[in-house]
């Protein structure tokens, strides 16, 4: 029942995400035929152009095919390159999947021992100064510390890679860029929570019995203040999978996030829905697992 | 200014062998990585409208005719050229001996197949009116080919020299189809497509059976690098052989490292202001010269853009045919304020410039500059900057004051630097965004399109440009420069005022 519920929801989430991408690609000023004949081009030219692109057809008409072609799965073809933006997605998702989940690690392999550690010093000097390091993590311009960490570890020293995804050492700064970011968020909640269950009446029980600081934290109070740590995790995922665009850039990355901007610039209007509609999907598949994740973790919650 | 400079002035032969040397390593052919800004659009020539792919194009495909570096036309699948008494009947003998990347042999056949294929509605070329003049295509024999053009077209062989008029392979069309060739190119030119990871690079090798020897490079590699100032550190560490389109920010801080050359040249490019002609106190040609006057051109171009640029002293740039130093409008602002005062301004009025932002060289920062030399000479000019795609949409319903814009003719003729822009049958939605209109000038440009006599047609241009600055049409601005960066080792790279950079007898010791 769930399950069917889930489903079906995320179907209407998908039909909004595509039916809202597709009205405000249309209420964007600009027009695709024009920017894809460039800016020299006669006005003949452009009137064939925008025939062939078949958006001369009224705009319900163009809505009906598009969605109709949706649901056989085709998302219809590149305006620029004649290719089927099925296969423009094929080729960006996977980098784009890959980097959003390196820079988690990085993300949560910092941000929640850092997080812990701060909620046992609460009200110390190592608690005001981890704050004030997620503080700037999560106040810092990722272009500027991207661009940091290029010029100190490429172009200084030449340690590492910062172009292109091809060898496993490419990685490292983008998903130090991507990752430290989202573990300032991550330290700062599961501080947050932490501090919460560590006040518990359970967690003085177990201390009372001697447990050793290590176990009490591991098992007694982590593991009750990991809901919301975990729904954190699962937000930040889509975030990261959604908005890399600026890193993507940077680090020449050949990810989902530069291809719908370079084709929202051009105005490829179907490469930009298609790219959207992705992201939804991806989105809507993350929250249905984190929902899952957290029931595992606390069986009281009722899905 | 540091020794690895090489400002080439116009008719130079502009190659970076003239800096670093020729001697190519006797021990195999290396892989040149050139890293650029966009990815290629469409790799069909026919159907590519970017300058960023044509340039990329240029690799795969050659034309009848090409313009060499100094601009001027020569041979390139076509050997000789005659035209008949009656102006309209074209001869053209081909190269002999040359085949496509398919093996499919170069001859007039293709050469028909080509132009009818870009004149075809179903191909929708967004660059067909490129051709349109074209009547027919006979072919005569395998070498020489006939083609008839509906009028006297004077600027027949320019148009034949833009990349729209590349020549495909016939055969490889039929196998994929129009909606897929451009994904699978196939041309005559020195290098062919090997792999194409979209957003990422394009990778190309050496095509053995180029007619002019194939390039002495083990392969060719396009790198996608979007953002400019990482495109400069991975030259600056070797992870790339040549960077395009770098800002003049960057150029001028790499112009201090000794391990890299940078070739800078001219383009065929104005920048300019068009002031609506049929709006408000822009009508008055007085108030159009009082703005000339007003712009300190000298100072935008060497501190905004920090001498990427050349004071504009026409409509059009000396890369085109048919350009005539004209001369602008010094720098005056008396004369402006006396002129505007003349034109019953003497307190000014206010007024808005549109511009893009990053689309033209410091597009912004030159509508910053403009603005303060207004406000000396007493107008409140507004800046209101736009996204490109929008603000063209905004200014083909010809409501604006005022926009900051640049043109370029790709066939680098007069006709095409000048018909579209000033024509006025040309106003909004089409190309002439001052809405700028005189009778003369419409009787001259109409005249010199259907001239193919080049005497008479460089007077006519002459005259037109002349006409069109004395009318203040524009804020004529400047011609904008274009810069080429590259390691040390790397030798004979082509840079044309088209913007097109030629890899063919390009090598890395």
């Amino acid at each position: 029942m769930y399950f069917l519920k889930k489903v079906m929801l995320t179907a209407l989430v998908l039909i909004g995400a595509a039916t809202c991408s597709f009205m405000m690609l249309r209420m964007l000023p600009g027009d695709p035929a024009e920017a894809l004949a460039g800016p020299q081009a006669a006005l003949e030219d452009v009137e064939t152009v925008r025939h062939s692109l078949d958006l001369d057809k009224p705009v319900a008409r163009q809505y009906v095919t598009y969605m109709s072609n949706m649901a056989k799965g085709d998302l219809g073809y590149s305006f620029r390159s004649r290719r089927p933006v099925v296969d423009e997605i094929k080729a960006r998702w996977p980098a784009t999947l890959r980097l959003s989940l390196t820079s988690m690690l990085v993300a949560i392999a910092c941000g929640v021992p850092l997080g812990i550690f701060a909620a046992q010093k609460r009200g110390k000097l190592a608690d005001t100064v981890s704050m004030v390091l997620s503080f700037v993590g999560v106040s810092m311009p990722s272009f500027w510390l991207g661009m940091l960490l290029i010029v100190c570890f490429s172009v200084k020293f030449q340690l590492l890679p910062f172009s292109g995804d091809d060898e496993a050492l490419n990685y490292v700064l983008p998903s130090l860029t991507l990752g430290l970011g989202v573990a300032a968020n991550i330290a700062r909640m599961t501080r947050a929570s932490m501090l919460e269950t560590l006040g518990q009446d359970y967690v003085r029980t177990a201390r009372g019995k001697g447990l050793t600081e290590f176990r009490v934290v591991k098992v007694h109070a982590l593991r009750n203040a990991a809901v919301p740590i975990v729904t954190i995790i699962g937000l930040q995922l889509g975030a990261l999978l959604g908005g890399q665009v600026v890193t993507e850039t940077l680090f020449v990355w050949p990810g989902l996030g530069r291809m719908i901007v370079d084709s929202l610039n051009a105005r490829d209007y179907m490469v930009v829905q298609g790219g959207i509609l992705v992201l939804a999907a991806t989105f809507a598949i993350l929250n249905l697992l984190t929902d899952l994740l957290c029931k595992a973790l606390d069986p009281r919650i009722r899905l | 200014m540091a020794r690895h400079w090489l400002k080439a002035s116009f008719p130079l032969v502009l190659t970076a062998a003239v800096m670093a040397g020729h001697a190519l390593a006797a021990t195999g052919y290396k892989d040149l990585v050139v890293g650029t800004g966009t990815d290629a659009s469409t790799l069909d020539p026919h159907l590519c409208t970017d300058s960023a792919t044509e340039v990329i194009n240029k690799n795969i495909y050659n034309n009848l005719v090409r313009f060499d570096s100094s601009m001027k036309l020569v041979p390139d699948l076509a050997t000789e050229w005659k035209l008949a008494k009656d102006g309209v009947t074209w001869s053209f003998k081909l190269r002999p001996n040359v085949t496509f990347q398919d093996g499919t042999p170069f001859n007039a056949a293709a050469v028909k197949f080509n132009i009818e294929r870009v004149l075809d509605p179903k191909t929708a070329s967004a660059r067909r009116s490129v051709l349109s003049m074209i009547k027919s295509v006979e072919p005569v024999d395998a070498v020489n080919v006939k083609i008839v053009t509906s009028y006297p077209c004077g600027s027949f062989l320019f148009q034949l020299a833009h990349p729209v008029a590349s020549m495909v392979s016939p055969a490889a069309v039929a196998k994929w189809g129009n909606q897929k060739f451009g994904l699978n190119p196939c041309g005559t030119g020195p290098f062919k497509l090997v792999r194409w990871d979209s957003g990422e690079k394009l990778e190309f090798a050496p095509f053995d059976g180029y007619y002019e020897g194939a390039p002495k490079l083990k392969s060719l590699t396009y790198k996608i690098v979007p953002e400019d100032s990482t495109r400069a550190l991975l030259l600056e560490s070797g992870r790339i052989d040549v960077a395009f389109r770098l800002p003049v920010t960057e150029i001028q801080r790499l112009t201090a490292d000794r391990t890299l050359g940078i070739i800078t040249t001219p383009t065929i490019m104005t920048m300019y202001v068009a002031l609506n002609n049929q709006k408000g106190p822009f009508k008055d040609p007085r108030v159009r010269q009082a703005l000339n006057y007003a712009v300190n051109k000298t100072s935008i171009v060497s501190d905004v853009v920090n001498g990427y640029a050349v004071v504009a002293d026409s409509v059009i740039p000396p890369g085109v045919w048919g350009y005539s130093k004209v001369g602008g409008y010094p720098f005056d602002p008396a004369k402006a304020k006396k002129l505007l005062a003349q034109a019953g301004y003497p307190n000014g009025f206010e007024f808005t410039l549109w511009t893009p932002v990053g689309r033209y060289l410091m597009d912004k920062q030159m509508a910053e500059a403009i603005q303060a030399q207004m406000a000396a000479v007493g107008l409140k000019m507004k800046i209101q900057t736009w996204d490109f795609q929008a603000l063209m949409s905004e200014v083909k319903k010809g409501q604006f004051d005022s926009v900051l814009l640049g043109w370029s003719a790709s066939s680098a003729d007069a006709d095409q630097a000048m018909y579209p822009v000033f024509e006025s049958t040309q106003w909004p939605p089409n190309s002439n965004r001052a809405l700028y209109k005189n009778l003369a000038v419409d009787k001259l440009l109409n005249d010199a399109k259907k001239e193919v006599n080049p005497v008479n047609r460089a007077r006519m241009y002459k005259d037109a440009q002349k006409q069109i600055m004395t009318d203040a049409a524009w804020i004529t601005l400047c011609y904008p420069k274009q810069s080429v960066a590259f390691r040390y080792n790397i030798t004979g790279i082509e840079v044309l005022p088209t913007e097109h950079v030629l890899f063919a007898h390009t090598g890395k010791r």
